[in-house]
C-alpha cells in the first residue's frame, strides 16, 4: 500500500504533468526547446566523435581510390558549371519574360546548410534535430530541402537547434502537384502507415487527373510554405477513393529520410 | 544506499534518452526506434524506493518529450505507472533470473508504448494545437495539429519494442550490478564469532 508521503508525491508529479500538458502551445513550444538544448553539449560530443571516426576511416582509404574519387569530382564539378551556366541564361530568359508580362522577379533562394543532430525518439512522429537555432535566424515553417528534394519544414526553433518534421508526418501536409499535368494534391502520411517513411500519400487530386507510375510529384507553391517546383518524388500507384471524388497516389519520396545527414533550410 | 545508485540511474536515464535520439542505430535496422526506459523503470522499480521511481520517470519522460514532437509530459504517465505497478509488487516479483527480467522488460516496454499511444490519442481533443494561419491549404497548421498515423505497422513496432524491452531489462541490470560493486562499498561479511554473552540464555520469571 501507498504511505502517505508516497501519496502526496504522486499527486505532486500527477499536477507537474496536468500543468505541462495544459501549457499553450507557444509556451509548451518554448519549455521543450529550453529543456532539449541541455542535451546540447552530448549533441557535440556525439558529432565530434562522429567525426573522429570518420577521420579515421578516411585515413584508411588507400591512396588510388582517392585519386579516381576527385577525377570523378572533378568531371561533375565541369558538368555542374556547364548546367549552372545553361541554368543563369534560362533564369535571364524568365526573368525578361516576367518582366515583359508584368510579374514582378523571382528573388533567388537563400540557403543556410544544417547538420543533422538527431531524430524524434518516438515512432508515431517523423522529425529530426538540426544544429541551428533562433541565434541563426531560423524560425518556423521555414522549408528544409537536399539536392534531391523536400525534406520537410521547421516545427519548432530553440536558441541553438530546431525541431525538423519530415515530409509524411501528419502535421507536415505539403501542397503538391503533378509535374506533367499540373494537376494538385495534398502531400501527407500514407494511409496506413509505412515503416520506413519512404511512401506518402498525394491526396485530393481531381478524379480527371491523369496519374501513371513513375511521374514526377513537384511542391505547387500554393500552401504559403513550400515555394513552387521542389521534387517531392515519383507516383507509385493511384486509387479512387471518396466513391470516386477524387485520386489519390501513392508516392515514392526523392529523399531518403532515414539517413539524413546534411540538409539546406531556405531562409527568406 | 549511497549518492551513487540514484546519480547513476538519473544519468542513465537523461543518457537513454539521449541515445534513442542522437543513435539511430536501431531505426535504422529494423527501422523502430525501441525505448529502452521502460527496463530501466523495471530495474529502479525492483530496487529502488518510491521517490525514486518517481524521479526517474519524471526525468526520463520530461527528456524523451523534450527531444520528441509529442505533447510534454505525456510518456511521464505510463513510465510513472509501470514503476509504481512493479514498485508495488516486488516482494511478489523475482528479480534476480534473467529470463523474469527479460518478461518484466518486455511487459513494461509493451505498457509503455501502448499507453503512451492510448494516451496520445484519447486526450488528443485536448493536446493537439490550433492551426497558426487559416486558408485553403494545411500547409502553416501548428506543430501538433493532427494526430498520429495509425496503421498495421504499428504491431511491428510493438514486437520491436517487446524485444528490445526483454534483452535490455537484463543488461540494465547487469550495468548497474556493475556499478554498484565498482563504485559503492560491499557489506562487510558477517564473522562466525559469537561472544559469550551471545550464548547466554536469558531467563526470567514469569
Amino acid at each position: 500500500m501507498l504511505r502517505k508521503p508516497h501519496l502526496v508525491l504522486l499527486i505532486a508529479v500527477a499536477l507537474v504533468v496536468l500543468v505541462l500538458l495544459a501549457l499553450p502551445e507557444q509556451t509548451r513550444s518554448r519549455v521543450r526547446m529550453a529543456i532539449a538544448s541541455l542535451f546540447l553539449p552530448l549533441f557535440g560530443l556525439a558529432s565530434t566523435a562522429q567525426n573522429a571516426v570518420d577521420r579515421a576511416a578516411a585515413s584508411a582509404v588507400p591512396r588510388g581510390t582517392l585519386v579516381a574519387r576527385i577525377r570523378e569530382l572533378e568531371e561533375q564539378n565541369r558538368r555542374f558549371q556547364l548546367e549552372a551556366v545553361e541554368a543563369r541564361a534560362a533564369a535571364r530568359e524568365t526573368d525578361r519574360l516576367r518582366a515583359m508580362a508584368g510579374y514582378a522577379p523571382r528573388s533567388p533562394w537563400k540557403l543556410k546548410p544544417a547538420r543533422v543532430i538527431g531524430r524524434d525518439p518516438a515512432n508515431w512522429w517523423r522529425g529530426v534535430h538540426v544544429d541551428l537555432g533562433a541565434r541563426e535566424g531560423m524560425m518556423t515553417n521555414l522549408p528544409v530541402l537536399t539536392p534531391e528534394g523536400l525534406v520537410g519544414k521547421v516545427a519548432e526553433v530553440g536558441p541553438w537547434t530546431s525541431r525538423v518534421v519530415l515530409v509524411g508526418d501528419p502535421n507536415c501536409p505539403v501542397a503538391a502537384a503533378l509535374a506533367d499535368s499540373g494537376s494538385t494534391g495534398i502531400v501527407r502520411g500514407v494511409s496506413g502507415g509505412d515503416i520506413e517513411g519512404a511512401i506518402v500519400d498525394l491526396s485530393f487530386l481531381p478524379r480527371s487527373a491523369v496519374v501513371r507510375p513513375g511521374m514526377r510529384v513537384v511542391t505547387s507553391g500554393q500552401g504559403g510554405v513550400f515555394p513552387s517546383g521542389i521534387q517531392v518524388g515519383e507516383v507509385i500507384d493511384s486509387r479512387a477513393v471518396g466513391e470516386g471524388v477524387y485520386l489519390d497516389a501513392r508516392v515514392r519520396l526523392s529523399v531518403n529520410l532515414g539517413a539524413l545527414d546534411h540538409v539546406w533550410i531556405k531562409v527568406p | 544506499m549511497n549518492w551513487v545508485h540514484p546519480t547513476a540511474i538519473l544519468l542513465t536515464v537523461l543518457l537513454l534518452a539521449f541515445g534513442q535520439a542522437a543513435l539511430p542505430g536501431f531505426r535504422e535496422i529494423t527501422s523502430v526506434q525501441p525505448d529502452f526506459l521502460p527496463a530501466v523503470m523495471v530495474y529502479v522499480a525492483l530496487h529502488a524506493g518510491l521517490p525514486m521511481t518517481t524521479a526517474a520517470a519524471l526525468l526520463g519522460g520530461l527528456a524523451f518529450d523534450a527531444l520528441s514532437a509529442g505533447p510534454l509530459g505525456l510518456s511521464v504517465v505510463p513510465l510513472i505507472a509501470v514503476g509504481v505497478f512493479l514498485h508495488l509488487r516486488r516482494d511478489l516479483l523475482l528479480r534476480d533470473s534473467a529470463w523474469a527480467q527479460a518478461l518484466l522488460g518486455a511487459g513494461a516496454a509493451l505498457v509503455t508504448s501502448m499507453g503512451s499511444l492510448i494516451l496520445l490519442l484519447g486526450l488528443w481533443p485536448l493536446l493537439s494545437g490550433a492551426a497558426e494561419t487559416s486558408g485553403p491549404w494545411p500547409e502553416r497548421l501548428g506543430s501538433l495539429t493532427t494526430p498520429p498515423i495509425v496503421g498495421p505497422g504499428l504491431l511491428w513496432q510493438w514486437l520491436v519494442t517487446a524485444a528490445a524491452g526483454a534483452v535490455g531489462t537484463p543488461m540494465v541490470f547487469g550495468f548497474f550490478r556493475w556499478v554498484d560493486t565498482t563504485f559503492q562499498y560491499q557489506p562487510v561479511p558477517k564473522s562466525g564469532y559469537r561472544t559469550d554473552r551471545d550464548r547466554e540464555i536469558a531467563r526470567g520469571r514469569r
